[in-house]
């Protein structure tokens, strides 16, 4: 069973999800390419001329579409890769990057920023996997890596392992990133398909990051995602495989009683998961970029989240400074009971 | 609302009778309704389009709108069949090479195809035409799709003819039948396209806004207080669908401090 069973189909009469597939010329003849649209016999294949041409169109409403998302297929064309958002906990690290395999994640969580970035809710795979990997390994050649290795996030924009029966990038992912020296790659994930990779031997280059909050938020703000315990378990079974782990408690969100809601969240991941073993825990309030922020508004969004009352520091949509700071320094000192202190990642 | 798009009379008519729609002499153009469904004669070719389709908007523009593009088409002897219905995936205007994708959401029971929208009729047998072709679907996609979502827009085109001499041919008796055979499948298709409403209606009703439209009245705020005050009661809205608004019970105030003050307060309570 895929992991779209846990979208709520509110509206009666939807088509499946990829029902129709565009397939930009360029894209035609890759194996990836292949591989969708066998997987999909049925979907109606529409040839475009640039994933834009769908992807970037006017009128597009994100939140219904969805409901019924599409796939297109292209070919990136460079840049291949990205310097690390501010947004992320580990931007000043050196030698941090991004890319783009996908746009656009299967799930639909409230807080995300994708909502705000894409014009669409359709997915976009770019096929040509090769042209990103081997710009990974020029960069290698480039940096100078005495500061430490290079570390790619490689599921930012998208949630690569919940996508993995659908395309297996993740795995191939994993695979490249075995082969080269001084390259971390993460793969930050709510999926519960760890089942997926789990005859994939782990390896010390690989993160693997599960995003969980408590049942009560993801209920409320992850719906189309899977539920707590799931993650949970595939986590367990991720670190049980030796795989390092780091748990996402990002974006805390600061509902009534956030206080005890989190601290007995805590609790019960702690007392599932062997803190000794993790490799970092990542903290972070709800937090988006001011542009992004106010094209969900603009849609009309049904999210209470973004009726909320907010500040905006440098372009930087989130909590009062001294709210957040306050919460943060909290939720810090309780995971601070499990796990060491310079182990916890904080976006302040 | 649904609003169906047509380009010829006798296209129509099946659908006005159907549909059982009056005249609404209110326009200086074809116009049909009956409730919640109507028909724009749009005319043949694009001339006609964008003015009947922005003069209709402009009259029900509190409505929710779903635009529907009905009407024959020339089709490929190899990719078609005649007297076939077909819901558009992809429109190409051959005059300006531009591309349109309406978004297909809804589950439907009728082929797919794409259309190529020319300026003149194809007599020739189609031979450049692998698509269906008609007058009017690329000018009607780009028009509506500046004045609604994407997915508010559908063209169903049923195949008439195979662009040969026999189009020249076409008698209006024809025309009705081909419209008037497809009534079953154009009826199912336009149910399942309006339960696609429960994914746009809007946050605010009609009285809610009559209720911000009065309290702005009452305090005389300004432009960017009154953005503030739908925003806030939007926000109260998602938080609850039910109750109503906070009442105000004050004379309207004697200064902008008093109007300030007072607009503070309401806010404060819409997000409390």
């Amino acid at each position: 069973m895929t992991e779209t069973r846990f979208f709520d189909l509110s509206v009666k009469n939807l088509q499946a999800n990829f029902s129709h597939i565009y397939l930009e010329k360029d894209a035609v003849g890759y194996e990836l390419t292949d591989l969708l649209l066998d997987k999909y016999p049925n979907s109606k294949v529409i040839e475009i001329g640039h994933y834009k041409d769908i992807f970037n169109r006017k009128g597009q409403d994100f939140q219904s579409q969805k409901s019924s998302m599409n796939l297109i297929l292209a070919k990136k064309k460079e840049p291949f890769l990205y310097p690390a958002s501010d947004m992320v906990q580990e931007f000043k690290t050196p030698h941090t990057y991004y890319n783009t395999p996908i746009l656009n994640c299967l799930y639909n969580c409230e807080y995300c920023f994708l909502q705000g970035m894409y014009p669409s809710g359709n997915i976009v795979i770019f096929v040509n996997e090769n042209d990103l990997m081997n710009s990974i390994k020029i960069k290698l050649k480039k940096l100078n890596l005495s500061l430490g290795p290079m570390i790619v996030s490689i599921s930012y924009n998208t949630d690569l392992m919940a996508m993995e029966r659908i395309i297996p990038m993740a795995s191939r992912w994993i695979e490249f990133c075995k082969e080269q020296d001084n390259l971390k790659i993460e793969i930050r994930t709510k999926s519960a398909l760890f089942s997926s990779i789990k005859n994939i031997r782990s390896s010390k280059n690989i993160i693997l990051s599960w995003t969980i909050s408590p049942e009560i938020i993801c209920n409320k703000y992850e719906s189309t995602a899977p539920p707590l315990n799931s993650r949970v378990d595939s986590i367990k079974k991720a670190m049980d495989a030796g795989w390092p782990v780091r748990l996402c408690f990002d974006p805390v969100i600061l509902v009534d009683d956030w206080y005890k809601i989190y601290t007995q969240f805590f609790e019960q991941i702690f007392e599932v998961l062997d803190h000794q073993k993790l490799h970092d825990i990542t903290l972070g309030v709800f937090r988006m970029n001011k542009d992004y922020f106010n094209n969900v508004r603009k849609r009309e969004t049904r999210s209470d989240l973004y009726y909320l009352d907010y500040v905006n520091e440098d372009s930087t949509i989130t909590i009062k400074k001294e709210k957040r700071e306050k919460a943060l320094a909290c939720l810090k000192d309780e995971i601070s009971k499990y796990i060491p202190k310079e182990k916890i990642l904080v976006w302040i | 609302m649904q609003c169906i798009l047509s380009a010829l009379k006798v296209e129509s008519e099946p659908l006005i009778d159907h549909y059982r729609l009056s005249r609404d002499h209110s326009f200086s153009f074809p116009f049909f309704i009956r409730d919640d469904l109507c028909l724009i004669g749009v005319g043949v070719g694009k001339h006609n389009i964008k003015n009947r389709i922005l003069s209709f908007i402009s009259k029900f523009r509190s409505e929710t709108i779903q635009f529907i593009n009905i009407g024959i088409a020339g089709g490929n002897r190899e990719t078609s069949e005649k007297g076939q219905i077909y819901l558009i995936n992809q429109i190409i205007d051959n005059e300006t090479g531009r591309s349109f994708y309406p978004d297909i959401l809804i589950k439907h029971d009728l082929p797919e195809h794409s259309i190529t929208t020319t300026e003149r009729v194809i007599l020739d047998g189609g031979r450049d035409y692998r698509n269906l072709v008609d007058m009017e679907s690329s000018e009607i996609f780009d028009v509506c799709s500046k004045n609604t979502s994407i997915h508010k827009i559908a063209i169903l085109k049923i195949v008439s003819d195979y662009l040969d001499l026999d189009t020249a041919k076409l008698t209006k008796d024809r025309v009705r039948y081909f419209i008037s055979s497809n009534l079953e499948a154009i009826d199912s298709f336009l149910s399942k396209f309006r339960s696609l409403e429960n994914l746009d209606k809007p946050i605010l009703s009609k009285e809610d806004y009559i209720w911000i439209d009065s309290i702005s009245n009452q305090l005389s705020l300004t432009k960017t207080q009154y953005q503030q005050l739908l925003h806030f009661s939007k926000g109260f809205r998602v938080r609850d669908s039910k109750s109503n608004y906070p009442s105000l019970y004050v004379d309207p105030p004697e200064s902008k401090y008093d109007r300030n003050k007072i607009f503070r307060s309401l806010c404060e309570e819409l997000t409390s």
